[in-house]
């Protein structure tokens, strides 16, 4: 039997949520770190303009000081954006997909869910949170790990990496945008760019600092830096890089996995790619970089909304049902005994199909 | 033999040097007298270890099925706690003899389960014949007429089956209650199994002990063989009511042994009387259902149309002969506690047999002579109204005062339809690891049977353990714990004339025989009917899914 819809959605949104996690504890790790050695250490106000979370903080919290901010952002149960509610979230999706993943990886969400929620306050204060965080960071990367080691490569790997990767870009892009959040309250200058300690933050903050220096030497020049971060396509956390991969997942649903893949969704797709070859061309990006960021995360917005619409809502009409056919035999062509599946052999694999509707990609595996 | 893990020092007490089982008859040591050689080895094994090494293995055990999930799921608030089943290391053993009477015992009660069921919702001969009165059977709640004139392949009802048994003083096996719905509990048998293994290799090793880890290819050989006869490579999905149900790691479970997906109602629609599931490439043919939802939440349609939980229109679908349900609705009507009291006639009338397995020895107060009996010896017996679910009603007589037992009798005498009595069952005990050593504690036994075309019996079962001394009440919620039941191979030069002197050849055994024995129990045990009245809430044992319910 195919994925089901829902699994294809929960596979989804557990690559999204781990990344998300996984993504913000770098944040307020790199923060800490380079909060220290400053003269007057900068508030973490700007946390909550990056992620538009200022008037859901205010219900809650008097002031925006670092210790209501951090704890906001970390392991807070109300604040839906906190590490603790994305881990746990996470461990939705899992527990749901329960039956397909590995066991290892439900043992080790359990883990990195209860090391958050069971956080002392000790944890948090500006002595340990350097080291907390880090280690959420680490249970982020082991459970990455053990997906790629461990699931199962038909579409729904695909769709988690798919999670994953849109998450990722979408993290970057706000993660550009940091310099934008602090002048919102007041605390970056008017230089919006020069600040050449807060770039050399934000390639720690995304690993990208040692890669950047393999490529570039001399003195670190922000605007390299942004668009290193944008365009570098080495640099597993660029936006191009996710972009790519995001492209190449999709290809793989269509020719490795049988699964349509509808033109609208292949628009979406090459108008974000559009959209950053676009920007490449603009030497006066980093100027406008607020303006991208926003485009940027409103196109993932609608990209993640049409695979919604493409795979996780099945449309159930008596048409639907009668295109609906028994599926084919699934007998791997190394099995012995069985059945060669000789409609699987590679030849197939390069056999390009856009946009065919489900009657016609359930006739073709059925030959 | 293998080496032992720890040797037991000298100085200390043998594990099992105050284990003292009297009155009631030991898993382990059989009647004390004349113990079984297998036994006897498996207990000289026991006697080597040290306890405290026993302890702590114990829990190291319990926490890796914790941290492997293998959980069931309370809820609170806003959280969902997982909890294991308390698991005890020492095993149940049962000889090849014993397996060879509850494997045909259990056969021949499915398939006159499954023959009664196609009978009542069919021609209703033993309706008509009186053998089982009508009224009982229309009237009945679990009752479906839904199901009248439905024809299902292999004629199946009941595919998975689990049969409660009890074993008295006697050292006889008991139908205590036959659970048709959707009795859980087998993924335990397996990881329990997968546990000892990992965690206690010295105890296991060597007994040759019967495998159960195919269950899982069984249970989908045999729902295969009962899809719907036209179709094609049958597609088989589990239907689950989703995370909240307090047995979801068993769907789990079940779902990655069979190598089928796991759904839930929201993952399924009928179109056109066809069954379909939402998949990513759009709907796609289903043709066999094993679910895990009651009859009640199967269908709003058909049933509760609150249910959140189901499918709207399956029955349509079963009906139309598209689809195979696993199992079939409608076979609560056949576990039933009123029901239970003439399966022995239900077993002759359709087999021609006496039953191989006797049920605890029921007076039908329906009956003249059951009646009559009932309000001789009521201080005796139990009293329970077959109508009342969840143990309401019930009247235990060697505990009852005398006004409750005049009240209990008018109550008879008014309304005898409404009423059975049972004697108390003993049951019996097996040798468990408690706080102050090795103790007698009181087991009951789940054997797992699946049906295709024929029925397949898992070479083992649920044993469930009331931790708590002198406590028959085997529920996790109430102290209950698990068990690893082990079937014993034939010993290859090994004789078995031995091992078969305890129990009857399959086949032979006399109910009225069993009947005597029972009643002449001593009567000390009031727990054995809150026993099975509480069993609804058992994580592992329910016939109900209670999650299924709060959930809808």
């Amino acid at each position: 039997m195919n994925l089901l819809a829902r699994q294809a959605e929960s596979l989804f949104w557990l690559g999204r949520y781990i990344e998300r996690a996984s993504s913000l504890a770098r944040i307020i790790m790199v923060q800490t770190a380079f909060d220290r050695g400053r003269a007057n250490g900068s508030s973490w106000g700007w946390l909550l303009a990056l992620y538009d979370e200022s008037n859901d903080f205010h219900k809650r919290y008097d002031e925006a000081s670092s210790e209501n901010v951090i704890r906001y952002f970390l392991n807070d149960p109300e604040h839906a954006g906190s590490v603790l509610r994305s881990l746990e979230a996470a461990r939705s999706n899992a527990r749901a997909l329960r039956a397909m993943i590995a066991t290892d990886f439900w043992m080790h969400s359990n883990r990195a869910y209860r090391r958050v929620k069971e956080l002392p306050d000790s944890a948090l204060n500006e002595m340990r949170l350097a080291a907390t965080s880090e280690a959420i960071q680490i249970d982020c990367y082991a459970l990455l790990g053990i997906s790629s080691s461990t699931l199962y490569r038909d579409a729904g790997w695909r769709f988690f990496q798919l999670g994953l990767e849109i998450e990722r870009a979408d993290q970057m892009s706000r993660l550009l945008d940091v310099r934008f959040a602090q002048s919102q309250i007041g605390e970056a200058d008017g230089e919006l760019i020069g600040d050449f300690a807060h770039w050399t933050m934000l390639l720690r903050a995304c690993g990208g600092h040692h890669a950047y220096r393999r490529l570039v030497s001399g003195p670190l020049q922000p605007r390299n830096v942004a668009r290193f971060l944008i365009f570098e396509k080495s640099f597993a956390r660029s936006i191009s890089h996710c972009l790519r991969s995001v492209d190449q997942s999709v290809g793989e649903l269509r020719k490795i996995c049988r699964v349509p893949t509808p033109d609208r969704l292949l628009v979406r797709i090459s108008d974000l790619k559009a959209l950053v070859k676009q920007a490449r061309k603009d030497p006066e990006l980093v100027a406008h970089l607020h303006g991208f960021n926003d485009t940027v995360q409103r196109h993932l917005a609608e990209l993640t909304q049409e695979l919604s619409s493409c795979y996780f809502e099945v449309e159930v009409a008596a048409d639907v049902a009668e295109a609906a056919t028994a599926p084919a035999s699934e007998v791997p062509d190394w099995v012995e005994n069985g059945q060669p599946a000789d409609d699987r052999d590679d030849s197939q694999d390069t056999h390009r199909v856009t946009d065919v509707d489900p009657s016609q990609s359930q006739s073709q595996s059925q030959t | 033999m293998p080496q032992l893990s720890a040797t037991r020092d000298p100085s200390k007490p043998a594990l099992l040097s105050n284990y003292e089982h009297d009155p009631y008859y030991c898993e382990l040591m059989g009647d004390g007298v004349e113990r079984r050689p297998r036994l006897l080895e498996f207990w000289q094994r026991l006697e080597q270890l040290p306890f405290d090494d026993l302890s702590v293995r114990a829990a190291d055990a319990l926490h890796d099925l914790y941290e492997r999930g293998v959980t069931f799921t309370v809820y609170s608030d806003r959280d969902a706690i997982d909890r294991t089943l308390p698991f005890d290391v020492i095993p149940r053993v049962l000889t090849p003899g014993e397996w060879q009477t509850i494997e045909s015992g259990v056969k021949q009660r499915v398939a006159a389960l499954n023959l009664f069921l196609g009978d009542i919702y069919g021609p209703q001969k033993i309706l008509d014949d009186g053998v089982v009165p009508r009224d009982l059977i229309e009237s009945n709640s679990n009752f479906r007429p839904e199901m009248k004139g439905v024809a299902l392949p292999c004629g199946t009802y009941v595919h998975i089956a689990g049969i409660d048994l009890v074993r008295g003083s006697d050292g006889e096996f008991y139908v205590l209650e036959d659970n048709a719905r959707t009795p859980s509990g087998v993924s335990y048998v397996v990881e329990n199994r997968h546990l000892m293994q990992r965690a206690f290799p010295d105890l296991i090793e060597g007994f040759n002990v019967r495998d159960v880890s195919d269950y899982g290819q069984k249970l989908r050989e045999k729902l295969i063989e009962a899809a719907p006869v036209n179709s094609d490579n049958p597609q088989l999905v589990l239907l689950s009511p989703g995370v909240f149900n307090s047995a979801y790691y068993e769907h789990i479970y079940l779902a990655r042994e069979m190598g089928v997906a796991l759904v839930e109602g929201r993952d399924l629609v009928v179109v056109d009387k066809r069954l379909f599931a939402k998949t990513i490439t759009g709907l796609q043919r289903v043709d066999v259902v094993y679910r895990r939802v009651d009859d009640d939440y199967l269908d709003p349609r058909a049933f509760n149309p609150d249910s959140m939980l189901g499918v709207p229109g399956i029955m349509d679908c079963l009906k139309a002969g598209t689809v195979s349900i696993a199992n079939a609705p409608g076979t609560g009507v056949a576990d039933d506690k009123a029901v239970y009291a003439y399966m022995p006639k239900v077993i002759k009338y359709y087999l021609g047999e006496e039953p191989i397995l006797a049920n605890v020895k029921t007076h039908i107060c329906r009956e003249k002579e059951g009646l009559a009996y009932t309000l001789e010896h009521m201080e005796e017996l139990v009293v329970k109204p077959v109508g009342e679910s969840g143990g309401y009603g019930i009247v235990i007589g060697p505990k009852a005062s005398k006004k409750e037992l005049d009240d209990c009798r008018a109550a008879v005498k008014a309304r005898p339809e409404n009423f059975i009595a049972q004697p108390m069952v003993q049951l019996s005990v097996c040798p468990t690891l408690t706080e102050d050593g090795v103790a007698p504690r009181h087991v009951d036994l789940r054997p797992f049977a699946v049906t295709g075309k024929e029925t397949w019996v898992l070479p083992g079962g649920l044993t469930r353990v009331a931790l708590r001394k002198g406590s028959i009440i085997v529920n996790s919620s109430q102290g209950g714990g698990t068990k690893d039941t082990w079937v014993l191979y034939e010993s290859p030069g090994q004789p078995q004339s031995q091992g078969q002197t305890q129990v009857q050849p399959s086949g032979g055994h006399s109910q009225s025989q069993s009947q005597s024995q029972s009643q002449s129990q001593s009567q000390t045990q009031s727990q054995s009917l809150s026993k099975s009245q509480s069993r609804s809430q058992d994580a592992a044992g329910s016939t109900n899914d209670d999650q299924a319910r709060g959930n809808k």
